[in-house]
């Protein structure tokens, strides 16, 4: 199974990634997923999320799932990009290809793949909240905290 | 013996720190070691429950015995993906 595997503090260049998909004969899937940062965490609006990784721990762990990932499925390839650092809401934070031969185990893949990092790779998110201007409209103020 | 600990997370500020190190018996289990960094730093002792320990790059049971310059690493559950 060919694997790529990236944290960056960079924007995550999709069309880029998309324009380097090698794809071979014998497979007849290509997924590929994008999580993006949301503007509500929880109950709280925010601005970005700030990510934090323990870089070294992070690649090993990815590791680890893709060689268990290898075994449990035909995998051809996969490529997995997440981003370090700021990332501002309407940005993609995760970007993850799968390609094998078939539908069924790509979609299997891919989402035990997403899954199992949630617990297992050392990624944590700061929110970053929105700051709060509104309007009082007894008193016809603004204000921002 | 001395092994390294570092935090991360909000971790770093329950311990205002981000990295110590610790003296601890040859032979020493990790739970022991963890014991050692509850008591220095009291305010992980509420996060007891929710800590992940690495010893390494490696997730490791309570019962692995450390060794001189090991690196353990702990914090809250991890939130990538």
């Amino acid at each position: 199974m060919k694997r790529s595997l990236k944290l960056t503090h960079e924007p995550i260049d999709e069309a880029l990634l998309q324009a380097q998909r090698e794809v071979g004969a014998a497979s007849g899937a290509v997924l590929s997923f994008s999580g993006w940062v949301r503007d509500m965490e929880g109950e709280a609006r925010i601005a970005a999320i700030d990510y934090e990784g323990y870089e070294k721990m992070a690649y090993h762990q990815f590791d680890l799932l893709l060689d268990q990932m290898e075994k449990q499925w035909p995998i051809e390839s996969i490529r997995l990009v997440h981003r370090l650092g700021k990332v501002v809401v309407n940005e993609p934070s995760l970007w993850v290809e799968v390609v094998a031969p078939h539908r069924l185990e790509a979609f299997e893949a891919l989402m035990w793949l997403i899954d199992s990092m949630k617990l297992k790779v050392p990624i944590w998110k700061h929110p970053i909240e929105s700051p709060i201007t509104g309007q009082d409209e007894d008193h016809g103020s603004s204000y921002s905290p | 013996m001395q092994v390294r600990v570092q935090f991360f997370s909000y971790f770093k500020d329950l311990t205002e720190t981000s990295t110590c190190t610790l003296d601890v018996q040859e032979g020493c289990r990790l739970e022991c070691a963890l014991e050692d960094i509850r008591s220095r730093f009291p305010k992980l002792e509420t996060m007891r429950r929710c800590t992940l320990v690495a010893v390494g790059l490696d997730y490791v049971a309570k019962d692995h015995i450390l060794q001189e310059g090991d690196e353990i690493s702990l914090f809250p559950p991890v939130q990538g993906g």
